[in-house]
C-alpha cells in the first residue's frame, strides 16, 4: 500500500473500521499527506469538496491542537465539510457551538459552560448513573442475547444528557432520534433526505428554546437551568448559543459514549486474553481497560482545523485556508510514542492517546463519558462475565464517526 | 526546575496527580495546588510526563 491509494474522506473506506495498515503508512512516508475530495455527490449538504491535509503523527495532531491562533476551529467548522453558500445558516449555527470556537471567544464561553463538567458535579451524577446501569443490565439479563448497541450501551448516555438537562422522561426518544439524524448524513440508513436533516435541526432548535423558556419560569437542579440562572461571570450567553450548547451535548453526548461503550465489548470479545485479564479484577483492571478501548477505536476519527495563515508543517506547506485533518486513531497507535501499538493491552501506562483531543478544546465530558463506561461495562462484567459479540458488528456509514448500528451478543442468563 | 501552570487554562483533570501526587493536589473546589515549590531531581521525571500528558496543556516546565 502507499500513499494514496485509500481516499480518507470518502466513507466507504471506513466500512470495515478505521483504515488502521493505511495509517501506518502514512505516518511513515507521508506523514502530512494531501488527501483529494473523493468523488461524491457534490449536492450533499455535508459533502467534501476541497482537498486537503491528512495528519496522522502524534506530534503534528498535538501541536496543531494548541495553536488555536494559527489552526483554526471556527473557519469553516471542525467538519471536513465545505459548506457551500447556500448552508451559510448552517455553517453559522455550527460556529455557535463552543466545539467551534476560537480565542479569544473561546476561553470565555469555556469558563461559563466549564460549571457543569467538573469533577465534583462528575462525582455527584456516579450514584444515580449506577442505578440506571443496573436497570439497562435487568432488562437483558434474563435473556440469553441481545443487541449491545440499542439494549445495553444506548440508554445510559442518552438517560445521562436528558438528566443534565432536564428533559422529561417522555421526551427522550426525541432526543435520541434527531441526534441520530444529525450524525448520520452519510449513511443511507439514517439519513433519509436534505429536508429531513433540516426538519431534525429545525424541531431540535424548537425544542430547546421551549425548554429553556421553561428553566427560566422554573429553576431546578438541571444543566440547562444552571446555565439560564447562572451568576458566573462571563459572556453574556444568548438563547441561541444556549441551543447550540444543548445540541451539541445531544450529539457529542450521546454517539461518542455509545459508540466507545460498544467499541469495548467488540474489542473484548475480540481479545480474549485481555478480557479474561479484565474479569479477573474488574476494578482495578477496567480504568486502564477503558482507556485502551479510547486508543484503539477512537468514536470520533477525524476533527478539521484550518490554517489561518501560510505555514509549514514537517517541511510541507501550507497555505492559508487549507484544512487539515487530524487521525486520532493514526496518532494513538504512533509507533514513536506507544510501544508495540497495534497490541490491545488494558494495562498500558501511561495511555496518552488523543481520542478526547488535547489542549484547548480537550473534550469537555470526558471524565462523564469514562464515568458511565465504567458503570455500564463494569455492571455487564459482573453480572454476565461471558457476554461475547455472537455476529459481525454493522457499522454505521461515516467517513468522521466509527460508530456501530447493531452488535449481537450473547451470553449465559443472569440466574435470579 | 520550576513548574508554571497555566490557570487559564487548567481544568482540574487531575491527570498530573496521577503522574505525581508528590508534586500536584487537586483541592475540594476543583483547584490545583503546587506541593513543591522547587522540584527535586528525582521527581523530574514523573512531572515531565505531567506536562506531557495534561490534556489541556497547561503546565510548562522551567529550568
Amino acid at each position: 500500500m502507499k500513499p494514496g491509494d485509500v481516499n480518507l474522506a470518502d466513507p466507504d473506506t471506513f466500512e470495515d473500521g478505521q483504515p488502521f495498515d493505511y495509517f501506518a503508512v502514512l505516518r511513515r512516508e507521508a506523514p502530512v499527506h494531501w488527501n483529494p475530495a473523493p468523488e461524491s455527490d457534490p449536492e450533499h449538504p455535508m459533502a467534501i469538496r476541497r482537498g486537503y491535509f491528512a495528519l496522522t503523527k502524534y506530534a503534528d495532531i498535538v501541536d496543531v491542537s494548541r495553536d488555536g491562533k494559527l489552526f483554526s476551529a471556527r473557519v469553516g467548522s471542525n467538519l471536513l465539510s465545505d459548506l457551500d453558500e447556500e448552508e451559510e445558516g448552517h455553517l453559522a449555527a455550527l460556529q455557535s457551538m463552543l466545539i467551534n470556537m476560537d480565542p479569544p471567544d473561546h476561553p470565555k464561553y469555556r469558563r461559563f459552560f466549564l460549571q457543569g463538567f467538573t469533577r465534583r458535579m462528575v462525582a455527584s451524577l456516579e450514584p444515580p448513573i449506577r442505578i440506571h446501569a443496573k436497570r439497562v443490565v435487568d432488562a437483558v439479563a434474563e435473556k440469553s442475547e441481545c443487541d449491545f448497541v440499542t439494549d445495553l450501551a444506548r440508554d445510559l448516555p442518552l438517560l445521562l444528557i436528558c438528566e443534565l438537562m432536564g428533559v422529561p422522561e417522555e421526551d427522550r426518544h426525541r432526543i435520541y432520534e434527531w441526534s441520530n439524524l444529525l450524525c448520520g448524513f452519510d449513511d443511507p440508513e439514517m439519513f433519509e433526505s436534505r429536508e429531513a436533516q433540516e426538519a431534525a435541526a429545525a424541531e431540535i432548535y424548537q425544542y430547546s428554546t421551549e425548554l429553556i423558556l421553561q428553566k427560566r419560569a422554573q429553576p431546578d437542579d438541571s444543566l440547562i437551568s444552571k446555565y439560564v440562572h447562572s451568576e458566573v461571570k462571563g459572556p453574556s450567553v444568548t438563547d441561541f448559543e444556549l441551543n447550540s450548547f444543548f445540541i451539541l451535548l445531544c450529539v457529542a453526548g450521546n454517539e461518542t459514549t455509545r459508540a466507545a461503550t460498544a467499541h469495548g465489548m467488540r474489542l473484548l470479545s475480540e481479545h480474549p486474553d485481555q478480557y479474561e485479564l479484565l474479569l479477573s479484577d474488574v476494578d482495578r483492571y477496567l480504568p486502564g481497560a477503558i482507556e485502551e478501548i479510547l486508543r484503539f477505536s477512537p468514536p470520533v476519527m477525524v476533527i478539521r482545523r484550518t490554517a489561518m495563515e501560510d505555514t509549514q508543517i514537517r517541511g510541507v506547506d501550507i497555505e492559508m485556508g487549507d484544512k487539515l485533518g487530524m487521525y486520532y486513531g493514526a496518532a494513538n497507535r504512533d509507533e514513536e510514542v506507544f510501544e508495540d501499538p497495534n497490541r490491545f493491552d488494558i494495562t498500558r501506562s501511561p495511555n496518552p492517546h488523543l481520542s478526547s483531543g488535547i489542549g484547548e478544546h480537550y473534550c469537555l465530558g470526558a471524565s462523564l463519558a469514562r464515568m458511565q463506561m465504567r458503570c455500564i461495562l463494569g455492571e455487564i462484567l459482573m453480572r454476565l462475565p461471558d457476554m461475547r459479540v455472537s455476529a459481525p458488528p454493522q457499522r454505521q456509514r461515516s467517513a468522521l464517526f466509527d460508530g456501530l448500528k447493531e452488535m449481537r451478543v450473547s451470553y449465559t442468563p443472569e440466574v435470579r | 526546575m520550576k513548574v508554571i501552570v497555566d490557570y487559564d487554562l487548567c481544568e482540574a483533570n487531575a491527570i498530573c496527580v496521577g503522574s505525581c501526587p508528590e508534586v500536584f493536589r487537586v483541592e475540594e473546589d476543583d483547584t490545583l495546588t503546587l506541593l513543591v515549590e522547587e522540584i527535586p531531581e528525582s521527581l523530574r521525571k514523573e512531572v515531565e510526563e505531567a506536562a506531557r500528558l495534561c490534556p489541556r496543556q497547561a503546565l510548562r516546565l522551567e529550568g
